[in-house]
């Protein structure tokens, strides 16, 4: 019986099965019981057999969902300043595509699918509001100006994470610099989010003191790792 | 660089003033108000740091969306692993996961259609006028003889029975507005709807509405020119009508029809 089943919903038309699939989806919107068979069979369709007709359905019944998703997020008005809606929703399913994709993800149910494009979407909105962060961390130079950015091929920051450690030779302060330049965090914000570890400001003021110096200290090869004339 | 001068300020109280976390005593603001050397320790401290910063930023977190994936347990043994090891060390990603279970173990994947095009239109019930000069008989509830009219802001409707020569029961309306600033062709063309109970809207216990989006009417019609509505054949049952204006939906509930 489950054999004939699947086999049925193997053949099932595209267009059967986005009709079908758009009343599971309306009946999971009602919180009804729903038959969760169509919609995975399109994401099947979609992602393991490559169907782009497929792919396009797929976008085509789950971009409104997105699209609420998007707004129900408690940072949606800030992540909207950054980009339009248009933008997440095309990034969600671009992203969703290459990640189940390099996983060879399958998903057995409707769930487990929509959980899956959720985290793409939530990751893309908070990698966004990260990247406005940084950009706060130090406002850009105005074009024209000497410190205004090149274009460069950037180092792998476990590389240079690496390199920097071999300039402190203290386990202390090694991890006084993650906190202080990884995390971006405060000595007082260390002292608080970190209190098992550093519980003295004063003793991460003379820490962060050491850091620098030493770093200072190799400054040419730090130059050319972080490929800057100021250190 | 060590302290040259008794009011210099300490290398820890510099490190203070460059995360403007710390302020000098008297003596030492002076002092540095006055020391080109003290004054360009705190400036290369402050550039240094504000590089390193600059530069380094989370640039070893993994992005979020693997930290969501990683919530999900949908990245590979690897990678698993080397986020694992990372969300130890770092105190930012750390936060990350832990707001993201919390919010994957809530998280309504099904949200009810909140920015569709039907809800975003304004719906006005109809209410329906008790007219004097229509005799109530003693067996009629009022609300349910006919005709009836009814009242929806500036919109007036008027509904009645009819028979077609077939017998089958019609139902006509004619539609006005109390604004006079509109004229009765302006509803020329206007889609009516009438479904069967409950209709594509369903109040719920709350008194909240909600759309039952595959709802389909069973007779529709357009405004004629003179802002008539004609719909037939009309089966005895309940009733919902929806009038679709430009920029609001009538809605006229409680339409029994029988046929005798």
């Amino acid at each position: 019986m489950g054999i004939r089943m699947d086999e049925a919903l193997n053949q099932m038309s595209l267009s059967l099965l986005a009709d079908r699939c758009a009343n599971e989806l309306k009946r999971h919107r009602r919180k009804e019981p729903a038959d969760d068979r169509f919609c995975p069979e399109i994401f099947h369709r979609a992602i393991v057999q490559r169907m782009d007709q497929a792919w396009s359905v797929l976008q085509q019944h789950f971009s409104e969902i997105v699209r609420i998703w998007l707004h129900s997020h408690p940072s949606s008005d800030v992540a909207l300043l950054r980009d339009t809606e248009e933008n997440y929703v095309a990034q969600t399913f671009s992203r969703f595509w290459y990640a189940v994709h390099d996983q060879r993800l399958e998903f057995a149910t409707l769930n487990a699918a929509l959980s899956y494009l959720h985290a793409t979407l939530n990751g893309i909105v908070t990698d966004t509001l990260r990247s406005r962060l940084r950009s706060k961390e130090v406002p850009l130079p105005e074009p024209g100006f000497a410190e205004e950015p090149v274009v460069e091929d950037p180092i792998d920051g476990h590389v240079l994470w690496d390199s920097i450690q071999s300039f402190l030779p203290d386990e202390r302060e090694r991890r006084i610099a993650y906190l202080l330049y990884y995390c971006g965090l405060k000595p007082r914000e260390i002292v608080t989010r970190c209190s098992k570890e550093f519980d003295d400001v004063k003793e991460v003021y003379r820490l962060s003191h050491n850091v620098v110096e030493r770093l200072r200290r190799n400054r040419d090869r730090l130059r050319w790792l972080l490929d800057d004339e100021e250190v | 660089m060590d302290r040259l001068h008794a009011l210099a300020p300490t290398n820890e109280e510099l490190m203070s003033l460059v995360y403007n976390e710390g302020t000098l005593p008297q003596e030492e603001r002076e002092h540095l108000e006055h020391c080109p050397i003290c004054q360009q320790r705190l400036a290369t401290y402050t550039r240094t740091t504000e590089l390193l910063r600059t530069k380094l930023y989370r640039s070893l977190c993994p992005s979020a969306v693997d930290l969501n994936y990683y919530c999900l347990g949908g990245l590979p043994e690897k990678e698993r692993i080397g986020i694992a090891s990372h969300v130890l060390d770092c105190p930012l990603c750390a936060e990350e996961v832990e707001e993201i279970r919390r919010e994957q173990a809530s998280f309504d994947l099904y949200p009810a259609a909140a920015f569709s095009l039907p809800a975003a239109v304004r719906r006005i019930f109809g209410t329906l006028v008790v007219q004097q000069a229509q005799p109530v008989l003693r067996d009629d509830l009022p609300g349910t003889g006919w005709p009836r009219q009814y009242k929806a802001g500036e919109i007036d409707l008027s509904l009645h029975l009819s028979r077609t020569s077939d017998g089958e029961t019609m139902l006509l309306g004619i539609i006005t507005s109390t604004n006079a600033a509109e004229t009765v062709d302006a509803f020329e063309g206007v889609a009516v709807d009438l479904y069967s109970a409950p209709g594509p809207l369903l109040r719920e216990s709350d008194g909240e509405q909600r759309d039952i989006e595959d709802a389909t009417p069973l007779l529709s019609t357009g405004v004629d020119d003179v802002g008539n509505i004609f719909l037939e054949p009309v089966p005895p049952g309940d009733y919902v009508m929806i009038v679709h204006l430009p920029d609001q939906e009538v809605v006229i509930e409680g339409l029994s029809i029988n046929h005798s």
